[in-house]
């Protein structure tokens, strides 16, 4: 995350979502770092844009960039770690 | 050769102390980091603009690295912390092509005078919303801080922009990096791959947004390879106008513009003898220093050993010779000397002779008079003599082979350096038809050999077509080769005591 910077901002909020729609009940921890407060951090993981989404999974890591605001992406590429995101059972 | 010049106007004098001719250029109202690079900051009258950006542009292998390198690492060597990022290459590569330039940056790092940061963007990063470059402007400001930086090159931004698929975001992200490099108010070098020739504009609004554009350049001409650098823009500052050759040699990046040294001609000095008695009294008591002289003449006349001469009797009178031979070997040219009774072997056991052989094509004119001039600092000689500047023209086109020679003189006569070229005229001598290269109005003593027949045999002559400085005998002398070296006929003794003798004699304008 970038502090308070919109696209940022907008990230949180989009993450807040996706986990709670899509990974209540698995084993999942999220990590907050603000390269403004922590940039050794990101050095370290070779974080350039914000905001940047590190996911681990069994299946490996992915970096998903952006807001997240395209959530279809953000499942596909946890999906591609091995992370299954509970689809929510659409009530008619 | 030059040192890095902090912070003051650029002096074109190397001679050292104030240059009136500095004075020459308008006068310099922005502040500049001076880039410690060879010839560069002359150039760029002063150096790179402070707390603004500059561009370096070029094609790949064209130098732009060691360039951002550079004005990094000889900022940190004068005590300036300084930044280098790349998004290209690991920084352990970095520190080890630093080090076959002959830079430890490591001992810099050390000392916190240098950090080098090696972000590489993710590959396969999946893009799932809008993003912007804030995380690498963290980076960059936490370790700017951490070292007091001010002075950042960032290498490839190319590559970095490469994230973005949007030209318009592209620009965007960029101005965004400028405002965040101008508010820090650090003086940035961005370096960006870019081919010249076909101007892919892909970056064309990278060259409104800096101050200050150089375009390098490699290219290959009748078949050597030459750098080249050009100042495309520099807001807010004069700028020298040229493409300006130069060379990446152990130590760093270095040019040479024409015009540096021809504004601090050393004057001639006093008249000095020859070695050869007859040539003495030709020339009115020797030949001066710090003049330029050329023998001309068909092959085997006579000039290396007249030129041989010359070196024998400056290294006996203790000083240094630098012999740059571009037709023979070291070993034949002393042997051969030998037979006319010219022993060059003590000066060259002594240290006071240097021979070097040079291939006239195995490099570009450039490099051979940058190596020379460097030569013929580090040795310290107080003569030079090139043996033949006819072979010159194998160096590339006629072109940079003039303006070799003219900096070859430039460069001697701005050191205060006896320089003794001799040509090699091809043709049956006719006529005094032998400057191809356009030189010889920049030349102090001419003498041409030539051979004649007279009755019945084929006999040498010499004759002093011109010599600025000195008052000389216009006539034909005739000379032969024994094993005694050479004897030069009827050109009478020199006597100390004639009429302007001691060679002040008739001086021309200079």
């Amino acid at each position: 995350m970038a502090g308070e910077e919109p696209n940022s901002v907008m990230a949180r909020e989009n993450m807040r979502r996706i986990s709670s729609e899509h990974l209540t009940g698995q084993d999942a921890c999220i990590e907050i770092i603000d390269v403004f407060q922590d940039y050794r951090t990101a050095l370290e993981y070779d974080i350039l844009v914000t905001p940047a989404l590190l996911a681990s999974g069994p299946g490996g890591e992915v970096v998903i960039l952006g807001n997240l605001r395209e959530t279809e992406k953000v499942l596909a590429a946890l999906r591609s770690v091995g992370i299954q995101p509970r689809i929510p059972q659409q009530c008619h | 050769m030059g040192q890095a010049e902090a912070g003051s106007p650029a002096s074109p004098s190397r001679a050292g102390g104030d240059s009136p001719h500095a004075k020459r250029y308008t006068t310099i109202d922005i502040p500049k980091e001076p880039t410690g690079i060879q010839g560069l900051d002359w150039v760029l009258q002063g150096g790179f603009p402070r707390g603004r950006v500059t561009l370096v542009c070029g094609g790949p292998g064209s130098g732009k690295t060691v360039l951002g390198m550079e004005f990094i690492y000889r900022g940190a060597e004068q005590g300036m912390p300084g930044m280098f990022v790349s998004f290209e290459e690991e920084a352990v590569s970095l520190r080890r092509n630093a080090l076959s330039l002959g830079w430890d940056l490591q001992r810099l790092e050390k000392q916190n005078l240098l950090g080098l940061l090696d972000p590489m963007p993710r590959p396969g990063s999946v893009p799932a919303g809008e993003f912007s470059l804030h995380g690498l402007a963290a980076i960059l400001a936490g370790k700017a801080e951490e070292l007091g930086v001010c002075r950042i090159a960032i290498d490839a931004i190319d590559v970095l922009l490469r994230l973005f698929k949007d030209p318009i975001q592209e620009r965007e992200e960029l101005h965004f990096l400028h405002a965040w490099l101008l508010k820090k108010g650090m003086t940035a070098v961005l370096t960006v791959k870019r081919d010249g020739a076909n101007g892919t504009d892909q970056y064309g609004f990278l060259d409104y947004m800096a101050d200050c554009v150089l375009m390098l350049d490699q290219r290959i001409t009748t078949q050597i390879s030459t750098r080249r650098v050009r100042v495309l823009k520099y807001r807010g500052s004069g700028f020298g106008r040229n493409e300006y050759p130069f060379i990446i040699e152990d130590g760093g990046i270095n040019l040479l513009p024409v015009s540096e040294a021809e504004l601090s001609y050393q004057p001639m000095g006093p008249t000095v003898p020859s070695g050869l008695p007859g040539l003495d009294s030709i020339l009115n008591g020797g030949y001066r220093r710090n003049s330029t002289l050329l023998i001309s003449g068909a092959p085997g006349i006579g000039k290396t050993t007249i030129a041989s001469c010359f070196v024998r009797e400056a290294c006996s009178r203790g000083e240094r010779v630098l012999y740059i031979n571009l037709e023979e070997s070291e070993e034949s040219m002393v042997q051969c000397m030998l037979s006319p009774g010219v022993d060059l072997r003590p000066a060259l056991e002594q240290g006071a002779l240097v021979i070097r052989t040079l291939m006239p094509e195995s490099m570009g004119a450039e490099e051979h008079l940058i190596r020379i001039l460097r030569e013929l600092d580090s040795f310290g000689a107080s003569h030079l003599v090139i043996d033949a500047v006819s072979a010159c023209k194998r160096m590339g086109s006629k072109q940079s082979t003039f303006e070799f020679l003219l900096r070859i003189i430039y460069g001697c006569k701005d050191r205060g350096v006896t320089c003794l070229f001799t040509n090699q005229e091809t043709l049956p001598a006719q006529s005094m038809e032998f400057d191809e290269f356009g030189i010889l109005s920049m030349i102090d003593t001419v003498l041409v050999l030539r051979y004649e027949e007279r009755d019945g045999s084929l006999q040498r002559s010499i004759l002093a077509v011109k010599s600025r400085g000195n008052r000389h005998s216009t006539r034909r002398h005739h000379f032969t080769i024994g094993d005694q070296g050479i004897e030069i006929h009827d050109a009478g003794p020199f006597d100390p005591n004639r009429p302007g003798g001691s060679g002040l004699g008739e001086s021309h304008a200079r």
